[in-house]
C-alpha cells in the first residue's frame, strides 16, 4: 500500500481516483434519492386516479433500483480494492 | 414523447433541487367530475436499446483503457496511471448517465382518460414534462407506423390533428381505438 505514496505521479493518480469513487457515491445517493421521490410523487398521482392500491404498487422502487445500487457499489469496491492491494498491475 | 412540450418548470440547479427536498403540499383531485380512467400505459422499450447499445460500447472503452494500462504498466508507468484514471473517468461517467437515463425514462406514462390524454415525464434533476391533449380541443387522432421495424415491434406514433404528437406507443392501433372511444363519450 506503501507504493500508492511512492512517487509524486503515483500521488496524484491516487487522488484522482479516490476523487472519481467518492463522487460516484455522491452520483448514486443523489440519483437513487431523487429517482425514490419520483417513484413516490407517480404513486400518489396513479392513486389519484382511482387507481387501486395494487396497481400503484407496481410503482414501486424494484429492480432497477437494486440493480443500480448494487452493481454501482460492487464496482466501486472492486476498483478501489485492486487499486489498493494491486497497484504493481497500473 | 409528446412534442408539444410544457415549459421548464425549474431554472436553477437549485430550484430543480427544491421540489425534492421541499415538502409540498398534497395536491387536490385529479379527476374531473364525470372523469374516468381508461388505461395507463408506458412507451415502448425500443428507447432503452440505444443507450443500451452505447452503453456497451463505452463500458468496452473503458475495458480498452484498462488494458492499455496494464500493458504500459512495464515500461511507461506514467501513461499507464493516465490510461488508469482515464479508464475510471469514462466507466463511472457513463456508467451513472446509463442509470439516471433508465430510472427516469421507466417513470414516463401515458395517460387516458375519458377527457384527455396526459403524458408526464419526470427527470433526475432536470425539468419535469407534463403535457395534457384535452378531447374538447381534438376529435381525431391517427395511429402511425412509420418503418418496418416499428411493424415488427408493434410500436409506432400517436398524431392528434398535427398539434401534438406521442412517439415510441406500444400497440398504437389498440391505443388510438381506446381513445377515440373516449373522445366519443364528450
Amino acid at each position: 500500500m506503501t507504493s500508492l505514496l511512492s512517487s509524486p505521479g503515483m500521488i496524484a493518480a491516487t487522488a484522482a481516483v479516490f476523487l472519481i469513487e467518492a463522487a460516484s457515491l455522491v452520483a448514486l445517493v443523489v440519483g437513487l434519492l431523487c429517482y425514490r421521490h419520483i417513484v413516490k410523487s407517480h404513486r400518489e398521482f396513479l392513486l389519484s386516479l382511482h387507481q387501486s392500491e395494487k396497481e400503484a404498487s407496481r410503482e414501486s422502487v424494484g429492480f432497477l433500483f437494486w440493480l443500480y445500487l448494487l452493481l454501482t457499489l460492487i464496482i466501486v469496491l472492486l476498483t478501489a480494492g485492486v487499486y489498493i492491494f494491486h497497484p504493481s498491475l497500473f | 414523447m409528446m412534442t408539444n412540450e410544457s415549459p421548464a418548470n425549474g431554472l436553477s440547479l437549485l430550484s430543480r433541487l427544491d421540489r425534492y427536498w421541499i415538502k409540498r403540499p398534497a395536491p387536490g383531485p385529479v379527476l374531473t367530475a364525470h372523469e374516468r380512467l381508461i388505461c395507463i400505459s408506458t412507451e415502448h422499450w425500443i428507447k432503452y436499446v440505444f443507450p443500451s447499445l452505447l452503453y456497451a460500447l463505452l463500458m468496452g472503452t473503458s475495458a480498452f483503457f484498462l488494458y492499455l494500462a496494464v500493458l504500459a504498466a512495464p515500461s511507461i508507468h506514467g501513461l499507464s496511471l493516465f490510461f488508469t484514471v482515464a479508464a475510471l473517468a469514462v466507466f463511472f461517467l457513463f456508467h451513472h448517465w446509463f442509470f439516471w437515463f433508465l430510472l427516469a425514462e421507466s417513470q414516463a406514462h401515458i395517460i387516458v382518460t375519458s377527457r384527455r390524454i396526459v403524458y408526464i415525464h419526470e427527470r433526475l434533476l432536470r425539468q419535469e414534462e407534463m403535457v395534457e391533449v384535452s378531447f374538447e380541443k381534438m376529435k381525431t387522432v391517427e395511429a402511425r407506423k412509420s418503418n418496418i421495424l416499428q411493424i415488427i415491434l408493434n410500436y409506432g406514433s400517436l398524431d392528434f390533428e398535427s398539434k401534438a404528437k406521442l412517439t415510441r406507443v406500444p400497440h398504437p392501433g389498440t391505443l388510438a381505438m381506446r381513445i377515440e372511444q373516449a373522445m366519443g363519450m364528450i
